[in-house]
């Protein structure tokens, strides 16, 4: 009894102190509202359906023999808007686009529609995005032609709540709902990391001894940095689901599908910070190494470069990352997924989360020999 | 002292006349021995002092004795519960005020009271009543709402004993409690721990200033290299350094540029010299009768007298007379030889 009243008594100092930081609360509220506020405005063009670009892509496509591949050049033919369509060999194909005389090439495989061409382009390019997105919806449309029930299934799904997102979620958002989602994942890492580097600048200061000397076990206090760094985490995705949804009209989705992705979410996010303060003692280092943890994540999962301009390898060698998890979780909610639709991320960031958590845990045990 | 007093509570079931019972302590970090069989016994409403030099063992002797460290060998008992067997139950009986400002600076006085006074299992009127108390006994009720950040030195110190009083405990453990502040605030938190022992509470007080453990407490325990090297009454304590006295000798232009051969002087010199940056200091073992010879010596060295000064024995005297080195970090005050 008297451990979870201390524990509650940590949790929520910790929650206080964070609270009564001004210069926190600016960085992890207002930093990221201006720069959803300015991707918002700036790179709209990049996430609407009227995004035209200023020229038409050069693309260079493998010439084909059965209908449905001809089919598939015609239909990328007939957006002369968006390509100019240059029919050429296999070897061809990439040899032009690594001597940059097209921008992208499609190899389109025999066994097309069952098989999914390969798209050829430069990395970060966004053409390689939209040629996948626009393949991928043509062979949906192929597979509803060619079956009745099929056809049944994608029109129950075109009424209902799209929660057949595919391998891709985070089409057909706009760059508000993208960046509010993605700033959102991002800097939940660094709140919940507050509470760890506040844990550890209590070590160096005494006020951990100090607590300790009041009858507080070490277990108790580490599970209290851990449990307000989760506290901390919901609390701020809730504030910036508000804020969002108020100031840019972000709609997140069925409310209890997002209560427990951001339990979950908060939780790994906390026990990434909380093996890092196992391994690092010292508060300034801790804040830094964090700082560089959480923005190489946030790149590489999509918080801040969209996942539609990131390489197609890169997407999927990155895609075990819990901020990417959570990122593709709460873009199925925008798409109105429900959370029994949200069983693998579930699954994946609580099972990050304990994972992370008992080996912070083991490695603070090593380190504290000696504590009585 | 106005207003109310923090005095501690009975315990329960402690007929044993000590508060604090230290038994053969030893703790080793790696090759390092940092506490080396440490014994000593506090007497109940005792204020005893732990003095010696930085290093010297002091901190992680608190720290065992508060519960934070696990001792190699040795127990501790507070009011005859042991630290070892019972932690909780022990530090429920203790204060402790760490070296470190232990203090959250984006809170207020009063919050940061209130967050240990939790800690400590406090709720409701006492909680409130107890933190009255005890701001008023270190002079900060006007500043209660005042977040920490803005307060001066001295200030974070006071509320640092503050802290350290919740709960009442029966023994006070401070560690070097003013350690770098002014000389104003210096003497309120001295007065605080008179009055805190004339109302009958245990205290253990580490520092390396001598002046305040001879202010403050009936009996000392001189500590170096992890070992108690004198115990007892500091009437008793100081008698060990036989009829020592020092011998000082002001260099109002500094010792480094004075015109004369240091180390001729010394060694023609037979009692121990200590070159302090703005001073020359001499131990004379057989006291004050062997000033002239020293005098003497140095006039013969070129050593210009502008004045000389003869202090009586006291503990640093002791501790130079039992370890041969000066009991401050001679890096703040000059150079030690």
């Amino acid at each position: 009894m008297q451990a979870a009243r201390q524990l509650i008594t940590i949790i929520s100092g910790l929650l206080m102190r964070l609270v009564r930081d001004g210069s926190a609360i600016v960085w992890l509220i207002m930093l990221p509202l201006l720069i959803i506020f300015v991707l918002g405005v700036t790179v709209q063009g990049l996430f609407s359906p009227d995004f035209t670009p200023a020229r038409p892509f050069r693309v260079a496509i493998t010439e084909a023999s059965s209908d449905a591949q001809q089919h598939l050049i015609r239909a990328l033919g007939s957006q002369e808007d968006f390509f100019e369509i240059i029919p050429v060999s296999d070897l061809d194909a990439r040899r032009m686009v690594l001597d940059r005389e097209v921008d992208a090439a499609v190899l389109v495989p025999n066994g097309y529609p069952e098989e999914a061409p390969v798209v050829v382009s430069e990395p970060g390019q966004a053409v390689g995005s939209i040629l996948e997105e626009f393949i991928q919806t043509e062979r949906w449309s192929i597979a509803a032609v060619d079956s009745a029930v099929e056809l049944a299934r994608m029109e129950v799904a075109s009424e209902g709540p799209n929660t057949d997102a595919g391998d891709s979620p985070w089409l057909g958002l706009s760059a508000f709902e993208y960046y509010a989602v993605g700033l959102t994942v991002m800097f939940v890492m660094f709140a919940a990391h507050h509470a760890m580097v506040f844990t550890a600048g209590d070590r160096e200061s005494g006020a951990y001894a100090r607590v300790r000397a009041f009858g507080v076990k070490r277990e108790t206090y580490l599970l209290g940095g851990w449990a307000a760094a989760v506290a901390i985490g919901v609390a701020f995705i809730a504030v910036m689901a508000g804020l969002t949804r108020l100031l840019f009209g972000v709609a997140w989705g069925d409310w209890l599908g997002w209560l427990v992705l951001t339990a979950v979410t908060a939780a790994a996010m906390a026990s990434v910070s909380f093996l890092m303060s196992s391994v690092v003692a010292k508060s300034s280092t801790l804040e830094q190494l964090g700082s560089t943890v959480f923005m190489i994540m946030a790149m590489a999962s999509g918080s801040s470069i969209p996942l539609h301009v990131l390489p197609s390898w890169l997407k999927s060698a990155l895609a075990w990352l819990p901020s990417r998890v959570a990122l593709e979780g709460y873009f199925q909610l925008s798409h109105g997924a429900h959370s029994r639709n949200l069983a693998p991320e579930l699954a994946a960031l609580g099972t990050t989360s304990l994972i992370l958590f008992t080996l912070g845990w083991l490695i603070s045990s090593v380190r504290a020999r000696g504590e009585a | 002292m106005p207003g109310q007093r923090v005095k501690p509570p009975d315990v329960q079931g402690t007929a044993d006349s000590h508060a604090l019972q230290v038994d053969g302590l030893k703790k080793r970090y790696g090759k390092t021995v940092a506490v080396d069989g440490v014994s000593f016994t506090v007497r109940r409403g005792e204020t005893f002092g732990l003095l010696g030099p930085n290093g010297a063992g002091k901190t992680t002797t608190l720290e065992i004795i508060a519960g934070l460290t696990a001792p190699d060998a040795g127990d501790v008992s507070v009011c005859g519960i042991s630290i070892r067997k019972a932690t909780q139950q022990a530090q429920r009986l203790l204060g402790v005020v760490p070296q470190g400002l232990a203090l959250y600076e984006e809170m207020t006085a009063s919050q940061n009271l209130s967050y240990f006074a939790r800690l400590r299992g406090l709720s409701g009127a006492e909680r409130k009543r107890q933190i009255g108390e005890v701001l008023e006994l270190v002079g900060l009720s006007q500043d209660a709402r005042r977040k920490v950040a803005g307060f001066s030195g001295g200030m974070k110190r006071r509320l640092n004993i503050a802290i350290g009083l919740l709960g009442r405990p029966q023994v006070l453990l401070l560690d070097e409690p003013t350690v770098g502040i002014d000389p104003q605030s210096r003497r309120h938190i001295l007065d605080s721990v008179r009055r805190l022992a004339d109302e009958g509470m245990t205290i253990l007080y580490t520092s390396h200033y001598m002046e305040e453990v001879e202010y403050l407490c009936q009996r000392i325990a001189i500590m170096d290299r992890g070992r108690i090297i004198a115990h007892g009454p500091i009437a008793e304590v100081r008698a060990l350094a036989g009829d020592s006295v020092v011998l000082r000798i002001p260099a109002a232009a500094g010792i480094a540029d004075a015109p004369f051969d240091l180390e001729k002087l010394r060694a023609n010199l037979n009692v121990p010299m200590e070159v302090r940056a703005d001073e020359l200091r001499f131990r004379l073992p057989h006291g004050a009768a062997q000033v002239p010879s020293v005098l003497n010596t140095l006039l013969e060295h070129g050593v210009r007298l502008d004045g000389m000064r003869v202090d009586t024995p006291n503990l640093e005297t002791v501790f130079l007379a039992l370890t041969g080195k000066a009991l401050r970090d001679p890096g703040a005050d000059g150079v030690a030889s």
